[in-house]
């Protein structure tokens, strides 16, 4: 064989290994710097912000931020993909430049025992700290800010046109909010002194002193429990378990209102020994009167080889979830399911009768069961 | 290193080379369908694996010369067979189960994955095919001629007719794929070692049949169905299994609810109320009264009963595949009533011979990743939906949700279909929910479905107010459509840019671009653009000849729908061709007037396919007669210019057959990988057919311009 030959078999091999992305994620931040060494920006864009929650470690910046724990070399950006290292401080690239702004039913979140029945002005940044297979938005949450197309719209804004809506709370939702933690905390803040309420639709995949801070203005918060098994967290949505527990504790224990969603995915999510050990560890965690929502996967995404999830298998995890203690669970994506209703886990009987977002029948009364009286906990009026 | 400029002939060579043509040609259209199970097989992917598929084998063709010198001839038929008696088998397990243990249960391979592996794994089967060839040149030399080269190449070629006609017939209705190339593969094995014996190699023969027997060995333990099943579809009852031309269709049941996949994707399952009644309602709610719809495509038995509802409707179902409707009537029983008739074949008929005019027409198709998909989106498939219609009718398709967010890319394939069909049609509405719903009618088009659906007195689980907010979806609606004001270009047969623009869209998945295949096709030119001058011919008339053949497939595809069946009659009559003019070649007279001539009638047939499309869809058997005859005079001429190009190369047989075979898959792998996803696409079927006769014609000059043709005319 020529040497000119070899040459051309290895440009072949190379050309096809090079082809894509094949990168480690530890190694995105590194390599990103050094593809940018050179040509760095020297300042941030307009909607950037100085990132909280960072110590210095060298010329680079350890962002405290979420679980990923990154160190951002200068040019570098974090894995969420909005954080970068500009001249060795470190910023949110995702402030007052959202990329999705509708107005959504509360229970579109879901979130069924916060005031239902009224509407939220939801808004969304690009990036995500964790990367599921089967993400919804992968458009927004696998991207960076500067690739998605974006609004102008600051933190005092986002309050007043969530007032113009007429929506009682802001929520902060699509991609991980984490990642825009900034903005979001400015926003919710201003709307907090104005008596909107704000929503954290989220992964919960966050560390522990941003979250504490955050729980000072957040009213309810709806966390994505994936999974409950680090196996499948770190296969599936290349994440953690174990932090995703502490942030359910801490809502909680801050008095913020929490629901839970639990997308069941068949042969990944769907084992009901695996969510009646999910149910045991929430009721031991005294986390049993916080709804939980068994939501059906539909193919998306990067996971589209597999069928959606029988109703019949999210009926059984309903059922394995009373069994185990939880008082409120819920079935989400199967309209006119049973349920989607909530009844009062003392007399069984039902209190909320919904059809969709819309509650056809109200026996609720200053949130109690009009039947025996027992407390119903949510946050039911304005 | 032993000359290989005087080998003696070994016995059986004609047979081997037929075998190993079958063989490979048959391990070819196994392994295509493989790729579309693992991965979305749209034309950019078939066009990545066709290309390594020719590179590999080019690479392994230049290999042999060089390693393989010292091999005795009389061996030469043993060690072909014997090396494609095991790969292949191993080829295709490797294919099944690499997606399954290396992708994450339920997800589609990463593309980088894809790329590398498939070059990992097509690598032993390719290169030892393409060995095949140096060594077949070799054994059937006769004291340094080089005739032998184009004799090779027919008998090649009549081989690959052969493997390509028995799976082409027998694949999808008699046995299946993997115990079908096992048994060639064992055929072969056998024939080797007879031809081991005759030749007095006994220990070679004894090899070969220790290899079968090992083969069927394996075959009998190892039930490669059964672990695919377990890997892919864990804890469902599998119901039914077919391998059918139109793809592997695969029934389960899972808890109480029973998936039909077709090529893995969840094609029909029951439960998805939210789908089934977007796709129903948004239209018909439209047009109320006593509607007359058709439906093409989609799950009947959800679709029709929500279509019943409203009072007087009249519903016509029609599916183009018949192995799927028969998976629907055994699995999820569409309902029978005298208000529904169901009908098979393609829509495009059914739309020109529909008569009555429908208030609704509603077109389920999966994503237009690929040219079969594309052409429900078509201008031409708008325009002969409008004149099925009533002059109020309504236009229904769909595509993958943009509710919350739609990136660039999304809204270019949003923008691109909602022009394509504005070009028709008076008012084009975009309604964003569970999936983009497109509807279309000359007549008004209201955004306020969940009131026109309570208006016209339906009752539903899932399309009424409770969960449809008219206020919300109708500015979501304004918002989108605002978003879309762009000028794209119209999504046609012969020039599908949706497809493009979706391929794009989906390479975002992976943050590829889609100028990653260019980068391959780069590497490969520099690899071989050292080829001298007088090979460039070769190089041009290959990626001529398979862009003729990949034309007339598309072309017949477009015109008539699915092509499974007659495409292995088409790849056929283009092996067919290069193997008639690959002997003749070896006969006729040897000057640079007839090489001009040969390749001149492939860069016209290439002009005069392109213009035939048409006839093809308004005179069907005119213009498919017309295709037959260009495709297989095309492919005759490319078998002649190989042919005398193989005589006007006065060097061993060896080299001259290496370095023309190679060019020869270098220029078919350029063809396969480019037109496809890329030119036709972006520059239509005409400009595409002018370019590629433009380098049949550049090639051409390049070899003429070669010192070999004067010294041999000057002779």
């Amino acid at each position: 064989m020529k040497k000119r030959e070899f040459l051309g078999c290895c440009a072949f091999g190379a050309m096809n290994l090079i082809a894509a992305k094949p990168l480690p994620p530890r190694l995105h931040a590194e390599v990103d710097a050094w593809l940018n060494n050179g040509s760095a920006e020297d300042e941030p864009w307009k909607w950037s912000k100085e990132a909280l929650f960072v110590e210095q470690a060298g010329d680079s910046i350890h962002c405290l931020k979420c679980p990923n724990d990154c160190t951002i070399p200068v040019g570098g950006t974090g894995l969420c993909r909005n954080r970068v290292n500009v001249r060795g401080k470190l910023y949110s690239i995702a402030y007052g430049n959202p990329c999705a702004v509708h107005v959504d039913p509360i229970e579109k979140k879901p979130l069924l025992h916060f005031l239902p029945g009224t509407r939220a002005f939801s808004i969304a940044a690009a990036g995500c700290n964790l990367a599921c297979l089967n993400c919804q938005n992968w458009q927004i949450s696998q991207v960076s800010p500067k690739e998605t197309e974006n609004q102008d719209l600051m933190p005092r804004e986002v309050v007043n046109e969530c007032r113009r809506a007429g929506c009682a709370s802001i929520a902060y939702t699509y991609s991980e909010p984490t990642t825009f933690y900034e903005y979001a905390y400015d926003a919710a803040e201003i709307a907090h002194g104005e008596g909107i309420r704000n929503v954290w639709k989220s992964n919960g995949y966050i560390e522990e002193a941003p979250l504490r801070r955050l729980c000072r203005v957040i009213d309810a918060a709806n966390i994505d429990l994936k999974s409950f098994d680090e196996n499948i967290y770190a296969r599936l949505n290349a994440g953690k378990l174990a932090p995703v527990l502490r942030t359910l504790r801490i809502f909680h224990e801050m008095h913020v209102w929490l629901e839970i969603t639990n997308l069941v995915i068949p042969g990944w999510t769907d084992d009901l020994e695996m969510i009646r050990r999910m149910c045991a560890w929430l009721c031991k965690n005294g986390l049993d009167d916080v709804p939980l929502h068994f939501s059906r996967f539909t193919p998306l995404y990067k996971l589209n080889q597999l069928a959606p999830t029988p109703v019949k298998r999210l009926e059984e995890a309903h059922a394995a979830a009373v069994k185990e203690g939880i008082k409120y669970a819920y079935i989400g994506n199967v309209p006119g399911n049973a349920a989607e209703h909530t009844y009062c886990h003392h007399c069984k009987k039902m209190i909320l009768e919904r059809r969709g977002y819309s509650i056809v029948t109200n026996n609720l009364k200053n949130g109690k069961c009009m039947y025996c009286s027992t407390s119903i906990p949510g946050v039911w009026g304005l | 290193m032993a000359k290989a400029t005087m080998p003696q002939r070994a016995d059986g060579w004609r047979v081997t080379t037929i075998l190993a043509g079958a063989i490979t040609a048959g391990t070819q259209i196994v392994l295509l369908r493989e790729v579309l199970c693992a991965f979305l097989g749209n034309e950019l992917v078939i066009g990545i694996m066709l290309f390594d598929w020719l590179a590999l084998t080019g690479i392994g063709v230049v290999l042999a010369r060089v390693w393989t010198a010292r091999l005795r001839p009389s061996l030469i038929p043993s060690v072909v067979l014997g090396s494609l008696l095991v790969l292949p088998p191993l080829t295709l397990v490797g294919f099944r189960l690499l997606p399954l243990l290396v992708a994450p249960p339920g997800s589609m391979l990463e593309i980088w994955i894809f790329l590398v592996g498939a070059v990992l794994v097509l690598s032993p089967v390719c290169l030892v095919s393409g060995a095949a060839f140096s060594l077949l040149v070799r054994a059937s030399a006769v004291g340094g001629g080089v005739n032998s080269v184009g004799s090779v190449y027919a008998w090649e070629a009549i081989g690959s007719l052969a493997g390509g006609a028995l799976f082409g017939v027998l694949l999808f209705d008699l046995v299946p794929s993997q115990d079908l190339l096992l048994l060639l593969c064992v055929g072969s094995g056998v024939a080797g070692a007879a031809m081991a014996f005759r030749a007095r190699e006994r220990r070679s023969a004894l090899l070969l049949l220790a290899g079968v027997l090992l083969l069927l060995i394996a075959r009998s333990v190892f039930d490669v169905n059964a672990l695919t099943f377990k890997l892919r579809y864990p804890g469902h009852t599998i119901l039914a299994h077919e391998e059918t031309p139109y793809g592997v269709l695969t029934a389960t049941r899972l808890g109480d609810q029973t998936t039909v996949f077709a090529n893995n994707i969840p094609l029909l399952a029951d439960g998805d109320v939210q789908n089934v009644e977007e796709t129903i309602h948004f239209a018909l709610a439209q047009r109320p009264r006593s509607p007359r719809v058709l439906i093409v495509g989609g799950n009947p038995s959800a679709l029709v009963p929500e279509a019943l509802k409203y009072a007087g409707s009249k519903v016509d179902c029609i599916e183009e595949n018949p192995w799927l409707r028969d998976f629907q009537q055994k699995f999820l029983q569409p309902p029978q009533n005298d208000r529904v008739q169901y009908f098979l074949g393609d829509f495009r008929q059914r739309l020109r011979s529909s008569t009555d005019g429908y208030d609704a027409i509603i077109l389920i198709s999966p994503e237009p990743s690929t040219l079969q998909s594309n052409r429900m989106y078509t201008r031409e498939s708008m325009r002969l939906a409008h004149q099925a219609l009533k002059s109020a009718g309504v236009l229904c398709l769909s595509l993958p949700s943009s509710e919350d967010y739609a990136g660039d890319d999304a809204k270019n394939v949003r923008a691109t279909l909602r022009n394509t069909i504005a070009e028709t049609f008076g008012n084009v509405l975009i309604l964003p929910a569970g999936h983009d719903i497109f509807l279309a009618s000359d007549s008004t088009l209201r955004a306020d479905v969940a009131a026109a659906i309570a208006g016209a007195g339906v009752v539903t689980t899932y399309a009424n107010a409770n969960y449809i907010q008219d206020d919300l979806l109708g500015d979501r609606a304004q918002r989108l459509s605002a978003s879309l004001q762009r000028a794209t270009p119209i999504n046609t047969d012969d020039h599908p840019v949706l497809m493009l623009a979706y391929i794009r869209y989906w390479l975002r998945f992976f943050s590829a671009e889609s100028w990653v295949p260019a980068l391959i096709f780069l590497a490969v030119l520099l690899f071989v653009v050292r080829a001298d001058r007088v090979s460039f011919g070769v190089v041009a008339a290959g990626c001529g000849g398979i862009i003729l053949e990949l034309m007339v497939l598309i072309i017949v595809q477009v015109g008539f729908g699915n092509v499974y069946k007659m495409s292995g009659a088409l790849i056929g009559l283009y092996m067919a061709g290069m193997s008639v003019g690959a002997f003749a070649g070896g006969g006729m007279k040897l000057t640079s007037r007839v090489y001009a001539a040969m390749q001149s009638g492939l860069a016209l047939t290439l002009l005069i396919t392109s213009s035939l499309q048409y006839g093809a869809s308004s005179r069907p058997l005119t213009g498919v007669a017309g295709l037959v005859v260009c495709l297989f005079v095309g492919s005759l001429a490319a078998g002649v210019v190989f042919a005398l190009t193989s005589r006007i190369m006065a060097r061993d047989p060896v080299k001259t057959g290496s370095r023309l075979y190679s060019a020869d898959l270098l220029g078919s792998a350029i063809g396969a990988l480019l037109v496809g996803p890329f030119l036709l696409p972006l520059l239509g079927v005409h400009v595409v057919a002018n370019a590629a006769a433009g380098v049949v014609v550049v090639g051409t000059i390049i070899s003429l311009t070669s010192p070999v043709w004067r010294v041999h005319e000057k002779a």
